[in-house]
C-alpha cells in the first residue's frame, strides 16, 4: 500500500489538499452569512439592523466552530472503530480521510451561497425575528427552504466519500461500520443535546 | 488533572467568556439605545401580556437549557476543545449583550446584578469547570493523532474525573432552583420583568 493512497490535488502536498476543502468552506460560509444577513435586514431599521447583524454572525461562527469541533469528532469515532476492529489504520490517516470528504461541506457552503445570491430570502419582519411562531421552522422563518435538505443530502455525500475514501485502506466492511459508527456517535450527541435544550428534560 | 492544569485551563475559559461578554456589550452598547426605541410597539406589547410558564415548566426548561450548555462545554473532550471555546464565547457575547439592552431599557445597574448574581454564581461556576474539562480536548487529540500508545491512559485519566463532573451538573439543578424561584419572582418585585 502507498504511503499516501488519498487523492490529493496536483501541485500540491498532502496536508494542502487536506485543508483546501476547510479554507474553501470557511470563504464559502462567509459569503453565504454575509448575502443572507444583507439580505434579511435591507427592510430592518439600521439600528436592529446592526445588533441583527452582529447576532447572526456570532451565531454563524459559533455554529461553524461546532461543526468542525463535529467533524473532529467524526474522525475519531471512525478511527476508535477501525483499531476496536484491529485495524492498524493511523490516526492521521483517517483524520486527511474525513478532511478531503469535507469537500461535500465545502459544496454545501457554496451551492447555498450561489442560492442565496440568485434568489435572495426576503427581508425578515422584526415581530417575525422577536416572537417566532412554535409551528415555523428556523428555515422556513429565515425565507431558506432548502437549506436542510441541502445539508442532509451534502451530509450523505460527506458519509459516502470517507466511506470510499477509508475503504482504499481498510477492508470495506469495517469502513463501513465506521463510518456508520462515527456517524451514529454524531448523530446521537447533536439530537440528544438539542432534545435536553428543547424539551427541558 | 493537576492543579497547575485546572488553574490555567479554568482561566482560559474565563479569559473567553469575560471577551466574549466585552464584546457583546461593546457592540450591543453602541446600538441599544436605538434599537430599544426602533423595536416594534406591537412585538414588546405581546411579550409583556403573554402568559408565562408554570414554575415546574420554567425549572425543567431551565434546567434542560442549562444541562444542554454544559454537555456542550463537556463536549470539547471530543471536538479538540472546539466546542468548549465556541460555546464559551457565544454565551459570553449573549450576556454582554443582554446586559446592555437591560441597561438601554433604564434597568439600574443593581437590579441587573440582583437578576444575574443569585443564580450566576452557581451556573458560572459549573460552566467554568466544565470548560476546563472541554479544554482538556486538544491534550487528548495530540495523544490520539500521535498514536504514540498513551491514548488510552489519557482516556483512564479523563474518566477519573467524573465525580467533578456530576458535581457541576448537580450545581446546575439548584441554580435552576434559585433561578426559578428567586430570580424571577425577584425580577417581578423589582419590576424589570417587562
Amino acid at each position: 500500500m502507498s504511503e499516501f493512497p488519498f487523492p490529493r490535488l496536483p501541485y500540491l502536498s498532502p496536508a494542502l489538499s487536506a485543508s483546501a476543502p476547510w479554507v474553501l468552506w470557511l470563504i464559502g460560509l462567509g459569503v453565504m452569512t454575509v448575502a443572507t444577513t444583507e439580505s434579511l435586514f435591507r427592510d430592518v431599521p439600521p439600528d436592529v439592523a446592526a445588533i441583527g447583524t452582529f447576532a447572526t454572525y456570532v451565531t454563524a461562527a459559533t455554529v461553524a466552530l461546532l461543526l468542525v469541533g463535529f467533524m473532529f469528532l467524526f474522525a475519531l469515532s471512525c478511527s476508535l472503530m477501525l483499531s476496536w476492529l484491529q485495524e492498524s489504520l493511523r490516526p492521521a490517516m483517517v483524520t486527511r480521510a474525513v478532511s478531503l470528504a469535507f469537500w461535500a461541506m465545502t459544496a454545501n457552503a457554496w451551492i447555498g451561497a450561489v442560492l442565496v445570491l440568485v434568489d435572495p430570502p426576503p427581508s425578515i419582519d422584526v415581530d417575525v425575528l422577536l416572537l417566532p411562531s412554535s409551528d415555523e421552522s428556523a428555515e422556513d422563518m429565515l425565507g431558506m427552504p432548502w437549506l436542510n435538505e441541502l445539508r442532509n443530502v451534502c451530509s450523505v455525500i460527506f458519509a459516502v466519500a470517507c466511506f470510499a475514501l477509508l475503504a482504499r485502506s481498510v477492508r470495506p466492511l469495517h469502513a463501513l461500520l465506521a463510518v456508520l459508527f462515527a456517524s451514529a456517535t454524531v448523530a446521537f450527541v447533536t439530537a440528544a443535546i438539542g432534545w435536553v435544550g428543547d424539551t427541558g428534560l | 488533572m493537576d492543579r497547575r492544569l485546572w488553574i490555567r485551563n479554568i482561566a482560559v475559559a474565563l479569559a473567553l467568556w469575560v471577551g466574549g461578554a466585552t464584546l457583546g456589550f461593546g457592540v450591543a452598547t453602541q446600538v441599544a439605545p436605538k434599537t430599544v426605541e426602533a423595536l416594534p410597539k406591537a412585538a414588546t406589547a405581546t411579550t409583556a401580556n403573554a402568559s408565562g410558564p408554570t414554575g415546574r415548566e420554567l425549572y425543567f426548561g431551565i434546567l434542560g437549557r442549562n444541562l444542554a450548555v454544559y454537555a456542550w462545554l463537556l463536549c470539547g473532550v471530543v471536538s479538540l476543545g472546539i466546542s468548549t471555546v465556541a460555546v464559551t464565547l457565544f454565551n459570553g457575547v449573549h450576556l454582554g449583550q443582554t446586559i446592555a439592552l437591560a441597561a438601554a431599557t433604564g434597568t439600574s445597574a443593581t437590579s441587573v446584578a440582583w437578576l444575574i448574581l443569585p443564580h450566576g454564581v452557581l451556573e458560572v461556576s459549573a460552566f467554568l469547570v466544565a470548560a476546563a474539562l472541554g479544554m482538556l480536548g486538544p491534550r487528548l487529540a495530540h495523544a490520539w493523532l500521535s498514536n504514540d500508545g498513551r491514548f488510552g491512559a489519557k482516556c483512564l485519566q479523563l474518566a477519573r474525573l467524573w465525580p467533578i463532573a456530576t458535581l457541576g451538573a448537580a450545581t446546575l439543578v439548584a441554580a435552576a432552583g434559585v433561578e426559578t424561584y428567586v430570580t424571577v419572582p425577584l425580577a417581578g418585585w423589582l419590576g424589570a420583568g417587562r
